[in-house]
């Protein structure tokens, strides 16, 4: 009575296809979506929000753009619970609107007022073994060697890899890997000048496991 | 070479720049094709809600915090577009790129699962819904506060019955 990794595929192409959805009612605001998402809810709550997403076509829709890319889990990885579980109270569209040119005057101001600097403060998420890793991360090759690898997460893995520009303009989509690197062809790199820098990303499907991977950066050699 | 797979950035409030252009990337990355238009609103909107957050010595900005924003942003934004839609085009419109047949099967089987999810028992239920978006038991475990254990079980029961729901309706998967 178990779902083959293909029967699973292809059930969850028809639910996900995309499709105009209606906008639902009583919707969870996306900030609540979000914060189930992460695990941020009380149970009850998050059994509300499932239980709405089990039936809302356009919460379906909205939960899928967070997870597009490993949104969510980025979220789960990175955020700190006792801050980060501070749901800032939902903005309705109208007094945004009413506020965004004061904004964007501040924003200006601030951006005159204050040299950018560097970030505060960075530090590296230590791998966990559901993590796909690569020693690719900050490399830097030639457009005509640009093969991408990472490690295998498990026997029978498939993957999918995608590439993108800095700008997150998709460039090559490789699908059904069994390997664990494929070669971007050159022409597909046309568009990036010398010492450019690419974004890839690897999915992963591993007995009924999925994972994707962050976002890697490669540089192309001048 | 670094082996880490990335890194998280916190940033401050001299960070404007940057707090910025991750903004612009997270929005750009979320926007769907047809709001792109509004992009540039998305991000000063979004920007307004990071400085209201840099301006707070207790909140910590960091690239997730502003990806969440991002996300938020946006999602107002297609609910309105949403909302905003004549009446003639509340009903499904199909995917231009795919075939009608297709169409057709994919609204046909997401109709079967929508019914079948409704007999399922609540608890069954839940974490089939997040099965059907891609999730796992471990994901069931982190969202609904659940064991692993209790997620797997019920997910896998879960599964089941909608295996055999599907099955009574015809569906082939």
């Amino acid at each position: 009575m178990t779902w083959t990794e293909e029967e699973a595929a292809r059930l969850r192409a028809h639910v996900q296809a995309p499709f105009e959805a209606p906008q639902g009612e009583d919707c969870p605001d996306p900030e609540r979506l979000w914060a189930a998402a992460a695990g941020e809810l009380e149970r009850q709550d998050a059994a509300e929000v499932v239980e709405h997403l089990a039936s809302c076509d356009s919460c379906q829709e909205d939960w899928r753009i967070g997870q597009d890319l490993g949104g969510f889990a980025e979220a789960v990885a990175d955020e700190t619970p006792s801050e980060g579980g501070e749901v800032v109270s939902p903005v309705s569209w109208r007094r945004i609107a009413l506020v965004t040119m004061t904004g964007v005057a501040l924003a200006a101001a601030l951006l005159l007022a204050f040299r950018p600097g560097p970030p505060v403060s960075s530090g590296m998420r230590s791998p966990s073994s559901a993590e796909i890793v690569t020693e690719l991360h900050g490399a830097e090759l030639p457009r005509d060697q640009v093969v991408l690898s990472w490690e295998s997460v498990g026997e029978n893995a498939h993957y999918r890899v995608v590439v993108f520009t800095s700008e997150l303009v998709e460039l090559a989509r490789f699908n059904d890997l069994t390997d664990t690197e494929v070669t971007v062809p050159e022409d597909v790199l046309a568009g990036i000048p010398p010492g450019g820098r690419l974004l890839w990303q690897v999915h992963a499907l591993s007995g009924g496991e999925s994972v994707v991977s962050p976002t890697f950066e490669l540089g192309l050699t001048p | 070479m670094n082996r880490s797979p990335a890194s998280e950035v916190q940033f401050g409030s001299t960070d404007l720049e940057a707090v910025m252009n991750r903004l612009r990337t997270a929005i750009r990355h979320r926007c769907p094709a047809w709001l792109r238009e509004q992009e540039e609103d998305l991000i000063q909107t979004a920007m307004l809600r990071a400085l209201r957050a840099l301006s707070d010595p207790k909140r910590r900005v960091n690239t997730s915090y502003l990806n969440r924003i991002a996300y938020s942003v946006t999602i107002d934004e297609i609910r309105r577009r949403r909302a905003d839609r004549s009446e003639a085009l509340v009903d499904d419109v199909p995917d231009a790129t795919s075939h009608p047949e297709r169409q057709m099967m994919d609204r046909q089987v997401r109709a079967a699962v929508r019914e079948c999810l409704e007999r399922i028992a609540e608890s069954r239920r839940h974490p089939v819904a997040l099965w059907l978006e891609g999730h796992t038991a471990r994901d069931v475990t982190r969202i609904l506060g659940w064991n692993l254990k209790k997620s797997e079980n019920l997910l896998y029961r879960g599964l089941a019955d909608l295996r055999t729901c599907l099955d009574g309706k015809g569906v082939q998967t």
